[in-house]
């Protein structure tokens, strides 16, 4: 009956600590990589990506669960999952963006989605996680065996994986004292599916005034992508629609729109304004969905 | 080196061992070599939600759930909502009342999505339940019915 | 007691809920062999070589077939369409091969030792490429394939259908205004959740099929053409079936598990993969319409022209039949005596296309009703207005001249107005919101249906037919409380047995809405002999009066005595006993209709049966910054002779609401040269919980003379309209005309900018 036992061949291993894990990854270099949840590496064959002939699982590792919150910043393990992110961070507050972004997968995949797992999967143009993160400055760190190392989230996106390597962790902090963040995402239907484009933005403002500004597009370009001309249109202004629609149009110039079966480039360029809109009417909201 | 996890895993309350090997999917192994074929199978990618179940407390889709990662974890398919003898669950109930079963091959995995929703959210609102099902596809019944027979556990329950 | 009109549950309900239903997914049969199939990655191709000597000698492998091993050709119509390549390749996704094995895995190890050569042919990918002067023809052979009925056809054309009425060219010669439009709409997959599978074996001469079907008779013939057997040396057996909407009509991998079970000698199980559903599924066609009327300056309607493009994809299937009924609904809705039409079915290299619940007139709808709205706004007229002047009203005649009786436009116009007053929905408008009607007309597909009624000793009734329950609730719910209502007994005493074609009289399948109209009426006449059979023995029984008797509460009951009574058990008893065991059958065909003869040429169907009236309005709101579209209200007014379950006839119209609203909005199967893009839920988008508006909903009853307590189609149609109410609404929105669907935010906002 059933399937083949050989269908599925490749090695899980269970680690009992982040050590272990650690060194097993370093043991393996090119052959392993870490799973939480597994469903990059399920769907792998389905995407024709290449596959790993061992897996370590970490989601299990307490350490690497836990998310700590302190105000504007969060220390996040690997293995967060997007519920806990959902269910954990004050989606009015300074670091709102990140539940905003957690909260468009479905439960049944929220539940096991890590944040790590979204930072490492390639190509995933539509990673909710790693815009929200980049908008707050995250840094990621990372281990090959013993050797901890921290590293921007926009350079770690942009390098190639490391072989061997466990990431442990995110710390992400919004930017100023009066920070406010929040993370808009555009779907042709009204649930259920990736973002065709998505905006994840967070701004200190003096009273009025916007200090500084990070605004992050995702599914845009091949990767989540930081605007930051689109910060310089906000900054100094009133937050408003139409300094928003401004930043907008300023991203859709300088955004490299990447062709995907998602949407055309074109519409992908033409809602910028919009998406913006929509993110400071939820900012100005106090991060209820506008 | 260490240990692979002993392959033990708690399956609506009853503790198996089994013989698969880690990244069978947990929907295959609970149909095929269980045969716990309440839990249907649409996709394998993720995106039907008619292979939900949930693990430890929370929703998991089993078609791309590896099984190994449910070792030593407790595992309740849509066989564990009512006795086989006993009476239907209030949402079981709910959904035979108001009409939201058409073919039925999407159920078993809205029930259990459900069940996680009203264990957690005990009084969700519309809005909370649709939500909820973002990730359960039902080509048949258009989900009003399945909304109607959610909010009626809820308020049954109040 | 009458169950008739009361929402019983579904007798399968409990089952379903419990997760104990067996599907075509969970059958399985003692040592199954896993089935898979080696499908074509290009779209067009000459194959050169096909070597399985190696694929045979991975172990496990028990079985392989190709075209070779097929000993019979086969089609609905034209018989274009080998069961594996032959020789050539005309769409991605097409078998060429197919493999059993012992395991899963070892079945996919066999595929990938096939060795095939191919060569390469010019994709024909679009109907505009197929139709080209000099275009390659996809079938070269065409004119040497056998086609029942015969259809004009030619080349790279399918079928030609042709309706000319009345004296158009005066028409247009005598009128005022000309509207013309043109209309396109996309391919749409019915996307059952449950992937088609079966399980074959092969037993003492008998092919014994257990598979998710619509109509088992349906793929037992097709089965039987392909296997070179009579119809009766094929089985067909129907397991709970996890949705259809149309996919599960044809044979498909049946007549393959066949051959490799017969070969391994051993039931072998296939199991489409999601992407194999969207590979090699029939979905509905990819069409382009165009209309043009004359009318007066009143807002008579002169004449009427119109063409269709329908893509057939690389095989017919049963669009050749299909095509036929293109005429009825383009040409319709609006009275005229002067019409000329043609409907073109091509062969391009893509998946053939196939039915979709609603078929053609889906899109066909769509393009009338945003016409209708265009001569309505070029005359300068009440978009309701026009509709309430023209639509056919009693006694009209539709295209084919047929006259139309019991015609309810104007009572499924009235609930509407009820519900959302014209004058209020448009009064005021505000930026970016719209209001969209539209109306259409529906037949119930009357293939004929036959049911067999035993009465138990126990006093319950057992209904076998071959009439297929798919999920709308015809079998679980119609046609138990028909034999309730008759027999007097309770739903719950009523008993279906599962569709057999070895054992139940023919069924023209679960499609069209039939199911209730035609073995609803077949199972109202079983009833009615065996009710007759249980008034002769029960007026012996009480020594009464036939006439006074009645049935009620399992029982036999003289009416103003009710203590003279006698059960259904005892009267079961003592007929068994003395004249053998009670049952009734019911045999059912629609009677011929009547039309204008040699109107009308390519097309079998001249006719509506057991038409319906429908009338949908959409309220929309789209977002100018992102062109999405919002539905704040909608509304349903149908027309279903007579409810016999009226909740399940909401879920029905929920859920063919809903499939309008993806098939309006979003839901598009695009080609790329022939390659299929979406191919999984990922981009085949399939409306979520979050995309159903609320629904109003009012049922109008107006009664046929054919169908059992003047019930018609109720499951089929309520798809048809959605897409014209919705595009009409976006217009009205946008103040732009918008005539191709899907109404992405992509085409909305391209739309809105132009
Ligand atoms: S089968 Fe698991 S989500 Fe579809
Ligand atoms: S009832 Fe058929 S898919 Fe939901």
């Amino acid at each position: 009956m059933a399937r083949a036992k050989d269908a599925y061949v490749p090695e899980l291993i269970h680690p009992a600590s982040v050590d272990e894990a650690a060194a097993e990854l370093a043991r393996l270099g090119d052959e392993g990589e870490p799973i939480a949840g597994a469903t990059w590496v399920m769907l792998g064959p389905l995407h024709k990506r290449p596959t790993k002939m061992h897996y370590v699982a970490v989601a299990g590792l307490a350490e690497l669960r836990a998310l700590e919150l302190n105000g504007a910043t969060a220390t996040i393990g690997a293995a967060v999952t997007h519920s806990q992110l959902a269910d954990g961070i004050d989606g009015e507050g300074p670091l709102a963006a990140l539940a905003h972004a957690a909260v468009g997968t479905p439960r049944a995949i929220a539940n096991v989605a890590t944040v790590a797992g979204n930072i490492c999967a390639r190509p995933y143009p539509a990673a909710d996680i790693v815009a929200a993160l980049l908008a707050l400055d995250a840094q990621v760190d990372a281990r090959i065996g013993d050797d901890a190392s921290s590293v921007d989230l926009g350079e770690f996106m942009r390098g190639a994986p490391t072989p061997g390597s466990l990431v442990t962790r995110v710390r992400a902090t919004a930017i100023g004292q009066a920070a406010r963040s929040c993370y808009e995402r555009l779907t042709i239907r009204a649930s259920g599916e990736e973002a065709v484009a998505s905006v994840a933005l967070a701004v200190d403002v003096d009273g009025q005034t916007v200090r500084e500004a990070r605004v992050v597009f995702g599914a845009v370009e091949a990767q989540a992508r930081r605007c930051r001309e689109a910060e310089d249109a906000l900054i100094g202004d009133a937050l408003s629609a139409d300094s928003a629609a401004a930043a907008g149009r300023v991203a859709a110039e300088e955004l490299d729109v990447a062709e995907g079966p998602d949407a055309p480039v074109d519409y992908k360029r033409r809602v910028l304004p919009g998406l913006m809109k929509r993110a400071v009417a939820r900012l100005a909201a106090g991060g209820e969905d506008a | 080196m260490p240990d692979t996890k002993p392959a033990t895993l708690t399956i609506n309350g009853r503790e198996l061992e089994l013989d698969v090997p880690p990244f069978y999917p947990l929907a295959v192994v609970l149909r095929e070599e269980l045969g716990l074929t309440g839990t249907k199978t649409g996709c394998f990618e993720g995106r039907c939600g008619a292979c939900t179940v949930i693990v430890d407390g929370e929703t998991v889709v089993a078609c791309i759930y590896p099984v190994g990662l449910a070792y030593g974890k407790s595992v309740l398919t849509v066989e564990s909502l009512a006795e086989p003898t006993g009476p239907l669950s209030s949402l079981q109930q709910n959904f035979l009342e108001k009409g939201a079963v058409q073919c039925g091959v999407c159920t078993p995995g809205m029930l259990m999505t459900l069940t996680n929703l009203l264990e957690r959210t005990p009084q969700p609102s519309e809005d909370e339940v649709r939500d909820a099902l973002s990730g359960n596809l039902c080509r048949c019944t258009g989900y009003r019915k399945i909304i109607e027979a959610t909010l009626a556990t809820a308020e049954a329950a109040r | 007691m009458t169950a008739i009109g009361e929402s019983v549950p579904r007798q399968d309900a409990e089952a379903k809920l419990r997760g104990t239903a067996v599907y075509g997914i969970d059958y399985e049969e003692p040592h199954y062999l896993h089935g898979k199939i080696l499908r074509a990655t290009v779209p067009a191709a000459r194959i050169v070589r096909l070597d399985t000597s190696k694929a045979e000698q991975i172990p496990g492998v028990l079985a392989i077939v190709t075209a070779q091993d097929v000993p019979g050709r086969w089609g609905f119509a034209t018989v274009d369409q080998p069961l594996l390549a032959d020789g050539a390749i005309r769409y991605e996704g097409e078998p060429i091969a197919a493999v059993a094995a012992e395991t899963w895995n070892q079945a996919r190890a066999a595929l990938k030792a096939i060795e095939l050569g191919l060569e390469p042919l010019d994709v024909v990918g679009t109907m505009d490429e197929a139709l080209a002067p000099h275009a390659r023809l996809i079938h070269p052979d065409w004119e040497s394939y056998e086609m029942r009925p015969s259809f004009p056809r030619e080349g790279n054309v399918a079928t030609v259908v042709e309706l000319e009425r009345g004296d158009p060219d005066a028409g247009f010669a005598a009128a005022d205004v000309v509207v013309e439009g043109e209309y396109h709409a996309p391919r749409h997959h019915q996307a059952s959740i449950e992937p088609r599978v079966c399980t074959a074996r092969y037993e003492d001469g008998t092919y014994v099929i257990h598979t998710s079907t619509q109509v088992p008779f349906g793929v037992r013939d097709g089965a039987a053409g392909y296997l070179g057997v009579r119809p009766s040396d094929v089985r067909v057996i129907v397991p709970t079936v996890g949705g259809g909407f149309g996919g599960k009509l044809l044979p498909t991998l049946e007549p393959i598990a066949s051959l490799l079970a017969r070969k391994a000698n051993r039931p072998v199980k296939l199991v489409n993969t999601r992407k194999e559903e969207f590979l090699s599924g029939c979905p509905r066609e990819n069409a382009v319409i165009r209309i043009r009327t004359a009318l007066s300056k009143a807002g008579e309607i002169l004449a009427h022209e119109s063409e269709v493009l329908m893509d057939n994809g690389a095989y017919g299937g049963e669009q050749p039949f299909v095509a036929g009924l293109s005429p009825l609904i383009v040409c319709s809705n609006y009275r005229t005596d002067s019409i000329r039409h043609q409907t073109k079915l091509v062969y391009t290299n893509t998946p053939p296309t196939g039915p979709f619940r609603g078929v053609l007139a889906t899109y066909a709808v769509f393009a009338v009703e945003r016409h209708a709205d265009e001569i309505a706004k070029t005359l300068g007229m009440d978009r309701i207005e026009f509709r309430r002047q023209n639509l056919y009203r009693e006694g009209d005649k539709c295209a084919t001249g047929q006259v139309l009786e019991g015609v309810a436009f104007e009572e499924t116009l009235d609930r509407v107005e009820e519900l959302a007053p014209w004058k209020t929905m448009t009064g005021s408008k505000k930026p970016y919101r719209g209001v969209g009607v539209a109306c259409a007309i529906w037949n119930t597909n009357s293939a004929p249906g036959g049911s067999t009624i035993k009465l138990n000793e126990d006093g319950t009734a057992s209904l076998t037919t071959g009439a297929t329950e798919i999920g709308t609730g015809a079998i679980a719910q119609a046609l138990p409380q028909i034999v309730a209502a008759e027999l007097g007994v309770s739903v719950d005493d009523v008993f279906v047995s599962e569709p057999d074609t070895s054992v139940g009289l023919f069924d023209g399948g679960a499609q069209g809405g039939r199911t209730t109209y035609m073995a609803g009426t077949a199972t109202k006449k079983a009833a009615g002999e065996v009710r007759e059979q249980i008034l002769d023995v029960a007026a012996g029984l009480l020594e009464a009066d036939r006439g006074d008797l009645e049935l009620s509460d399992g029982a036999v009951l003289v009416t103003g005595a009710p203590d003279r009574k006698v059960s259904l058990s005892k009267v079961a008893r003592v007929a068994q006993a003395t004249d053998g065991p009670m049952v009734g059958s019911g045999s059912h065909a629609h009677p011929p209709i009547e039309f204008e003869s040699g109107c009308i040429s390519g097309s079998v169907i001249n006719g509506f049966t057991g038409a319906t009236y429908h009338t949908h309005l959409a309220e929309v709101e789209v977002d100018p910054d992102t062109g999405q579209v919002t539905i704040l209200r909608y509304v349903v007014a149908q027309d279903v002779g007579r409810a016999i379950n009226p909740q399940a006839i909401e879920g029905q119209i929920d859920g063919g609401v809903l499939q309008g609203i993806g098939y309006a909005l979003f839901e598009d199967l695009r080609l790329v040269d022939g390659v299929c893009v979406d191919w999984g839920f990922g981009t085949y988008r399939l409306p979520t919980a979050a995309d159903m508006p609320e629904i109003e909903i009012a049922l109008v009853e107006v009664p046929d003379p054919v169908g059992a307590y003047g019930v018609k189609g109720a499951a089929e149609a309520p798809i048809i309209p959605v897409a014209g109410a919705i595009a009409n609404a976006v217009a009205d929105a946008i103040g732009k005309p918008v005539n191709s669907i899907p109404l992405t935010p992509f085409a909305v906002l391209e739309a809105i900018h132009s």
